[in-house]
């Protein structure tokens, strides 16, 4: 029993599904608003949509978090201290862009303000489109977010 | 005789006060008067409704590019908290050489609209003590964006094509 337990944890294609396994349902999120997607943020955070049943929390301090939702639009100003908020998280960390502005620019793709999308700044793994989007859709990014995860290799992130 | 209201009291006082100063001042509807004035005296005229017209609360500053006529307009939009009257009062600076007496030490809350009103158009306020940017990012080194004549860097456009390429063949 003990023996068949050792070679369980010595298997590392067993280890690696477990350690996905975890990231996945505990991707905690940095409580960082950029853009009007914000009060969307809180819905889906709260009672209605609850996004802690799939292991979503936001939480106040980012040492402790692996997620950054990037809500709406990045101004140019807001940039560098979303890159010092993305550099400060220790790994794993995954970036959800969400609504159009965080994608691409959106409304203000010719401001002189806004960033055109936020994949300038830092690396994103999830794009959830809309303006803004739905809880429903939050859900979705972040269950497409777990699959992304699930199949990831050991050495990566 | 019928009554006049606050409104018009506050109209009637600045034009007898400022005879030649005020271009126009007119009640626009209930409690919203507009006063526009020569650029040269808006400071006495600002001390004016503070002192006199109780009007004490400032809350908001802004600007307006009339570039056909080359010139900006600046509003100072004051309430008066005690006759629940909102003025604006205006005045027009020529384009070229956009200078304004700043009037801090009428209301001292206009530093951060001002300051505002600065960056977005290059008003220079005379007498302000912080003249620095606020809302637009610390490296900023373009021309004020608010105005009409503002373009932005080709690269903008040249970026955004790049990205569509970018995001739609992946
Ligand atoms: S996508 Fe829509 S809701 Fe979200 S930040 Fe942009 S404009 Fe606001």
């Amino acid at each position: 029993m003990l023996q068949k337990a050792k070679d369980g944890l010595m298997d590392i294609k067993l280890f690696r599904r477990v350690m996905n396994w975890g990231k996945a349902w505990s991707l905690w999120s940095v409580h960082l608003e950029t853009g009007c997607c914000g009060p969307e943020d809180m819905a889906r955070a709260c009672a209605r949509f609850d996004t802690e049943r799939f292991g979503t929390l936001p939480f106040p301090t980012l040492r402790e978090c692996d997620l950054i939702f990037v809500t709406g639009f990045v101004t140019k100003k807001m940039a560098k201290r979303l890159k010092i908020v993305y550099e400060q998280m220790p790994e794993p960390k995954y970036v959800i862009a969400i609504g159009h502005c965080a994608i691409s620019g959106g409304l203000w793709w010719d401001s002189y303000s806004v960033v055109q999308g936020v994949d300038e700044i830092i690396p994103v793994d999830v794009y959830v489109p809309g303006c803004p989007p739905r809880p429903e859709a939050w859900i979705q990014g972040i269950r497409m977010l777990q699959e992304k995860i699930a199949k990831e290799g050991m050495r990566k992130k | 005789m019928i009554d006049k209201s606050a409104e018009e009291l506050i109209v009637d006082s600045v034009k007898a006060r400022f005879p030649e100063e005020v271009i126009e001042a007119k009640v626009q509807r209930k409690n919203r008067v507009s006063i526009s004035v020569r650029n040269n005296r808006i400071y006495d005229v600002g001390l004016f409704l503070r002192d006199e017209l109780e009007f004490d609360h400032i809350a908001s500053v802004s600007g307006v590019d009339y570039i056909d006529m080359n010139e900006f307009e600046v509003i100072y939009y004051v309430w008066s908290i005690n006759k629940k009257v909102l003025v604006g009062l205006r005045t027009k600076i020529p384009r070229d050489n956009p200078v304004l007496k700043s009037l801090v030490d009428v209301w001292e809350g206009v530093l951060y609209h001002e300051r505002e009103v600065w960056e977005m158009f290059g008003i220079k306020f005379e007498g302000h003590p912080n003249l620095s940017l606020l809302l637009l990012p610390e490296d900023w080194d373009g021309p004020p964006p608010l105005r009409k004549d503002f373009v932005l860097p080709e690269t903008h456009q040249e970026r955004l094509e790049e990205k569509i390429k970018k995001l739609s063949s992946g």
